[in-house]
């Protein structure tokens, strides 16, 4: 290959493959209000997947037919779409994403101030108790998950190490809400589990401070 | 015949410029995380790694998949298969931008565009190294 043919290779791949704008009203809609949610929907069928067939949970998307996912992260809204998870019959916990909840140390002080925005932080899918409203606290979580479609840095462990510091304490290995998936055990107080999900082959890096903290990361590219 | 290092970072600024007229804020992206220590070779296949990548979350191409991914776990509450995707937006977007949601399956597909720029990538990455000393 020549450089000349790298270079018409390209011009071609973006002339007369890359679709043109269209004229509708959604062309000025900003890319970053659906940037990375097509890669969170894919994350949440593997996590969906994983819950059916490992933890054998029957899954119902109740309040939609439609997948719904949120432009911004807030509290739960219980109009809103969600995944019951069920078991015998019963709700046992729920699904939610792009969803706020309550910090540790917001729990550890006193409880009569309103929250304040930085009492609470944001996953991009929950998994906690049934019936919840609002913000969860971080004792009501069983699993979080993070979906990263960018180059994965160290910016991005320090956040999710915070992340997982406002969401338990430090201790000896405590049993989960999970009989398999995705860990029997986790070395944190409450003992809730803590994904993160990256198309950057790089995230696995940053993998080991994860072992200590009870923090896993995976490898999982979305193919186009 | 394999590139030069000069001839891969005249391709790689071809693609910076094709990629900045179309797409500028992606392309103000991965300016940012270019890793200019690599060998010139390197730099460009991991610059069209990272738009095949980062082009493809917005494209249309995966969501069915997705949806068939779903589909073969969840059902809804009247026993049939969810029927999308869908992206909710704020009162102050709704607003702004007089529209509620946005369905992602009517994203633009752009696979055609990210498997042109894999074969391509490919077929640099599969170039061997030019010998040096010897003429190319």
């Amino acid at each position: 290959m020549t450089v000349e043919e790298a270079k018409n290779r390209i011009s071609d791949a973006f002339r007369r493959l890359l679709p043109a704008s269209d004229s509708n009203s959604q062309d000025i809609l900003p890319k970053t209000l659906t940037a990375g949610k097509l890669y969170e929907a894919y994350v949440l069928s593997l996590v969906a997947e994983k819950l059916s067939t490992v933890e054998g949970y029957e899954l119902r998307l109740v309040n939609s037919n439609y997948l719904t996912l949120k432009s911004a992260p807030g509290p739960i809204n219980r109009s809103f779409p969600r995944i019951e998870l069920r078991r015998n019959g019963g709700c046992q916990a729920e699904v939610w994403t792009d969803v706020e909840f309550l910090s540790l140390s917001c729990s550890l002080r006193t409880r009569t101030m309103k929250p304040q925005r930085c009492d609470y932080h944001e996953l991009d899918i929950l998994i906690v108790n049934a019936g919840l409203s609002g913000r969860p606290r971080h004792d009501q979580i069983m699993l979080g998950v993070e979906c990263k479609n960018t180059a994965y840095d160290k910016g991005l462990l320090k956040q999710i190490l915070g992340i997982r510091r406002e969401m338990s304490l430090l201790q000896d290995s405590k049993v989960t809400f999970f009989r398999r998936w995705p860990r029997q055990q986790v070395p944190a107080d409450p003992s809730s589990c803590l994904l993160v999900y990256s198309t950057d082959p790089g995230v696995m890096q940053f993998a080991d401070p994860g072992e200590t903290f009870g923090i896993d990361f995976i490898y999982e590219p979305l193919e186009p | 015949m394999a590139l030069s290092d000069q001839d891969y970072f005249d391709v790689l600024r071809h693609l910076q410029r094709e990629l900045r007229m179309v797409e500028p804020d992606l392309y103000e992206k991965l300016s940012r995380s270019l890793e200019v220590q690599q060998r010139p070779r390197d730099i460009l296949i991991r610059y069209l790694e990272a738009i095949e990548r980062l082009v493809g979350h917005q494209s249309s191409g995966p969501h069915g998949r997705i949806l068939d991914s779903l589909n073969s776990v969840v059902r809804t509450e009247g026993g049939g298969p969810i029927l999308g995707i869908r992206v909710v937006l704020t009162e102050g977007e709704v607003a702004l931008y007089e529209r509620e949601v946005v369905d992602l399956a009517t994203l633009p597909d752009r696979t055609n565009f990210i498997e042109a720029l894999q074969v391509l990538r490919r077929e640099i990455a599969a170039e061997e190294d030019e010998p040096e000393g010897e003429p190319a």
